[in-house]
């Protein structure tokens, strides 16, 4: 009786969780040890958070279990136990498809083979510096004065390249005339109006996307240098901020 | 392509690309400010998995021609439209109805207002879930300054199926609670039985503020008798004038 309330607790909390990563997340930081078991299983070794990648796959597959469930798959729990193995199984495949070598041993010039892989996995390449923290921490800050927030941005953010072209065009404009940004920052509100009449552009493509709007433009404000930089490929390198 | 880690989640981060597209991916210890040159996408099972068909063994034509037959003669027509498990109003001013199915998938959208007529042209609504939705009209709420601090969002659901009500109200009550808790506005989830119960309510009021409902129906009754009995009356009347003239054009 006891553990049939606790699945249908459980049923609760995936089905508001389906298809919000935010709270699928919260979820899975919920049920970590659960994660860590069902991984230990699979890898039949002890697995540590923040070292093995293998937990990494298992929170993906966790994930994946919280929006494909439906009540007739049986439990919740084991249901996600199933699709975390396979998950996991799938990712110690695919490793194992590379002939394992050392990376440590060094060579005549006391270079180890790792100093000479070239650095094309998911592994990070350049460490975050504190600046550039700073700055990100004060871009999700005026986000949220928008009442936005980057999950959310990124699941409704244009995917066809046509649609991501169109919004472009908007943040070639608003450059050249920095009125734009201002009043989009003193109203808290995107002036499509005036956006229309600078540009040819269908008014549902930036009623549509407009969260992903605001948040480019917002790059282009004072003080988002690194981001500026980053974004090197969407307009001229070394761009200043649009207010000054 | 090099991305930079601009949020961090427990199995998730938000990455930025250098062609400015916002995508989520999945967490290897990243740090905020990370820069990395691939990511693995943490996306719905949906939309990540990829179907392989492995090559049939040859189907006898005739057999396939026979079951497409079927499709068109028999079955098709007798596929029904999704059936609306339960509706939800929405509403703080612009007000909007949504019929969902048993899963929370809408089936289709009205808007009740010209507000929400106007609200529903720019929105993309295919595909979403009730969720979806009322985060959707909110964030529209607050681009726009029509939902600001003070008001209150009203959200009465109708649906036969207990479970299912107590689903849609605790799935909504959870998501509206996250949405809103910086925000000083706040919300009311009930069945649509309580709303046309303060209606009835209000109506009766209306008509005799003094009076109890049932004074008020006796009320009505009396004066429904006194039309009734006025009506008669002046039909008599007009019998007995028609009288008096056949009498005097006989006399004469």
């Amino acid at each position: 009786m006891k553990q049939m309330r606790v699945d249908n607790t459980i049923e609760k909390q995936v089905k508001a969780a389906k298809y919000n990563p935010l709270l699928a997340d919260a979820l899975i930081k919920q049920y970590k040890p659960f994660i860590a078991t069902i991984t230990s299983e699979v890898c039949k070794r002890h697995v540590v958070y923040g070292v093995d990648d293998e937990l990494s796959f298992a929170m993906l597959g966790f994930y994946h279990a919280i929006n494909s469930y439906e009540s007739d798959k049986g439990t919740f729990l084991n249901y996600a136990a199933r699709v975390m193995k396979h998950k996991v199984i799938d990712y110690l495949r695919s490793e194992k498809k590379h002939t394992l070598i050392s990376l440590d041993e060094s060579d005549e010039e006391n270079q180890t083979l790792l100093d000479h892989i070239p650095s094309n996995t998911y592994r990070y390449t350049i460490p975050a510096t504190t600046a550039i923290q700073a700055e990100l921490i004060e871009f999700q800050q005026e986000l949220q004065s928008f009442s936005l927030q980057l999950t959310d941005i990124a699941k409704q953010a244009p995917k066809q390249t046509r649609t991501l072209e169109a919004c472009r065009q908007i943040i070639y404009v608003a450059i050249e005339k920095p009125s734009l940004i201002m009043q989009l920052k003193e109203s808290k509100r995107l002036p499509i109006k005036d956006i229309l009449q600078l540009i040819n552009i269908d008014r549902k493509i930036i009623e549509r996307h407009r969260s992903y709007i605001i948040a480019l433009l917002i790059i282009y404000s004072n003080g988002y240098e690194f981001m500026r930089e980053h974004l090197h490929k969407i307009t001229k390198p070394k761009t200043k901020g649009v207010i000054s | 392509m090099k991305y930079v880690v601009i949020e961090v989640h427990e199995s998730y981060v938000v990455v930025l690309d250098q062609e400015g597209t916002f995508s989520l991916a999945l967490n290897f210890n990243y740090q905020l400010g990370d820069q990395i040159d691939a990511i693995i996408p943490y996306e719905d099972i949906t939309t990540q998995e990829v179907v392989t068909h492995k090559r049939r063994k040859w189907i006898p034509r005739f057999a396939v021609l026979s079951v497409c037959i079927a499709l068109i003669l028999f079955i098709i027509p007798t596929f029904n439209t999704p059936v609306a498990a339960a509706s939800i109003w929405l509403s703080y001013n612009p007000e909007y109805r949504i019929d969902i199915d048993t899963d929370g998938n809408i089936l289709e959208i009205e808007g009740l207002n010209p507000d929400a007529v106007e609200a529903l042209e720019s929105m993309n609504c295919k595909h979403k879930t009730y969720i979806d939705f009322a985060n959707a009209i909110i964030d529209y709420g607050m681009q726009n300054d029509t939902l600001v601090d003070g008001k209150t969002i009203e959200v009465y659901i109708d649906t036969d199926d207990q479970k299912l009500y107590d689903s849609i109200s605790n799935n909504l009550e959870l998501n509206l609670k996250e949405k809103l808790c910086h925000k000083e506005i706040d919300y009311e989830i009930e069945h649509i039985s309580k709303k046309h119960e303060r209606k009835q309510e209000q109506h009766q009021n209306q008509g005799n503020p003094s009076t109890t409902p049932d004074e008020h129906q006796q009320q009505q009754q009396n004066n429904n008798r006194q039309q009734n009995n006025k009506q008669h009356n002046t039909q008599e009347e007009t019998h007995e004038q028609k009288r008096e003239q056949e009498k005097k054009q006989h006399n004469k």
